[in-house]
């Protein structure tokens, strides 16, 4: 799951790159492709921030994607189509960036990007997290998206209630309203 | 046959469907709870998790219990990457294990004595097993954080422990481990579905001190659901989830 959270911070970051400059300048072709769009371009703007945004985008009913990948230690590089549009030079600086370190809860990763001619080039990882399960495939771990909802009353009556525990909430309450009636009005 | 008791600092309830039970069957499995309490309360002065922090007690004094808790805290420790942890300020507080331990202690004497369809909640902390009174699945609530007369979901739960930490309670009392002095605030409950309450109530209170960050940890342990309600009413729930919502 960790190789995957890092495939996707990689794709991330090409998503995060074709919001900043206009689409059709830069055509990607990585060789990960995500079966729909995993995170919101608006975790943030700031391409140079690295991968410490990402987030479950906010409106997911996305199933989790399998993906494969194999956990090598051989950096993977994104190849590009050339695209029919003059790319204009100066978006992005050539050379080789260090994006920062990411907590990816099991380890840290953090990635080296290289630009040539205005278009990125090549990725690899500088750090990936170090577990025990490094040798299992990642298309074994589907990447926990999650599905979210707002919570709503039920009407359903219940034989039990789960809840933290109640006492002192329950004693604050009553209290209060003691207090409420107590007060001279 | 259905008892509620104040122990531990919480309501404790237990009910047996079994004909055959009786009030001394009941009685049992509240001495146990007695017992508990009058070892591990850090707010009881005689307990002797109390005297170990006034360091009134030297380890090799431990009385097997203690043992075994502080163990299985350790252990916890460890499988959780220090998030569960009950040393704060220098003293020990092994509730966040011990609760689901006890609990699951006390349904396995409801097993022992023969009965097969029960429950035991403790503060919200629920172990069941067989079936209710209508011959289904025990039903279970999750309590919506903002409104205690309210449920935000209902769960069929079959032989199966449910634990949920929040911070609604005494004042956000969960502690990020590894920030000592920051509160967990950014979610408010995290009820997790495990194969037995000592199960899901360590794992509980671990993730609740990982914050958003909780909900992933439940989705990557194998046999673990769990439902996280953060500040905002919003929730965010593990992919096997849904196979215990029971339909409204």
């Amino acid at each position: 799951m960790k190789k995957l959270f890092l495939s996707f911070a990689v794709v991330g970051s090409f998503l995060l790159y074709s919001t900043y400059i206009k689409r059709g300048d830069l055509i990607i072709t990585p060789v990960i492709i995500p079966k729909s769009q995993m995170l919101s371009p608006e975790s943030g703007g700031n391409t140079t921030e690295g991968f410490d945004n990402i987030q479950n985008p906010v409106n997911p009913s996305i199933p989790a994607t399998n993906l494969s990948v194999h956990p090598t230690s051989t950096p993977i590089v994104i190849k590009q189509t050339p695209t029919p549009v003059t790319t204009p030079k100066g978006q992005f600086r050539d050379g080789t960036y260090t994006g920062s370190v990411a907590d990816a809860y099991y380890g840290n990763i953090q990635v080296a990007a290289t630009f040539q001619g205005g278009k990125l080039t090549d990725v690899s990882f500088l750090q990936y997290p170090n577990d025990r399960d490094r040798s299992i495939r990642i298309n074994q771990y589907a990447m926990p998206i999650l599905r979210q909802e707002t919570i709503t009353a039920q009407s359903s009556q219940v034989d039990i209630v789960s809840g933290a525990t109640d006492t002192s909430q329950a004693f604050i309450e009553s209290m209060s309203s003691v207090f409420s009636q107590a007060k001279n009005v | 046959m259905k008892q509620t008791r104040l122990l531990m600092d919480m309501p404790i309830t237990v009910e047996i469907i079994n004909r055959e039970a009786t009030g001394e069957d009941i009685d049992n499995i509240f001495t146990y709870f007695t017992y508990i309490d009058n070892t591990f309360s850090i707010f009881k002065e005689s307990s002797e998790i109390t005297k170990i922090n006034k360091r009134k007690i030297c380890k090799s004094d431990y009385s097997q219990d203690m043992r075994t808790v502080l163990a299985l805290c350790e252990k916890t420790k460890r499988e959780t990457n220090g998030y569960f942890d009950i040393k704060r300020k220098n003293l020990l507080d092994p509730s966040g294990l011990v609760k689901g331990w006890a609990i699951k202690n006390a349904a396995w004497m409801l097993k022992q004595m023969g009965f097969s369809d029960y429950y035991i909640d403790a503060g919200g902390d629920i172990q069941t097993s067989g079936k209710n009174e209508k011959g289904t699945a025990w039903s279970i609530g999750i309590r919506n954080p903002f409104n205690r007369n309210e449920i935000v979901k209902t769960l069929g739960i079959h032989n199966q422990g449910v634990a949920t930490s929040g911070t609604y309670i005494r004042g956000q009392h969960i502690y990020d481990p590894h920030h000592q002095s920051a509160l967990r605030s950014d979610i408010v409950s995290l009820t997790v579905i495990g194969p037995d309450i000592y199960e899901a109530d360590r794992f509980a209170t671990a993730a609740f001190a990982m914050g958003n960050k909780g909900i992933l940890f439940i989705e990557r342990l194998p046999g673990f659901e769990g439902y996280m309600i953060n500040q905002k009413g919003i929730a965010m729930f593990s992919s096997g989830f849904d196979q215990y919502v029971a339909s409204n």
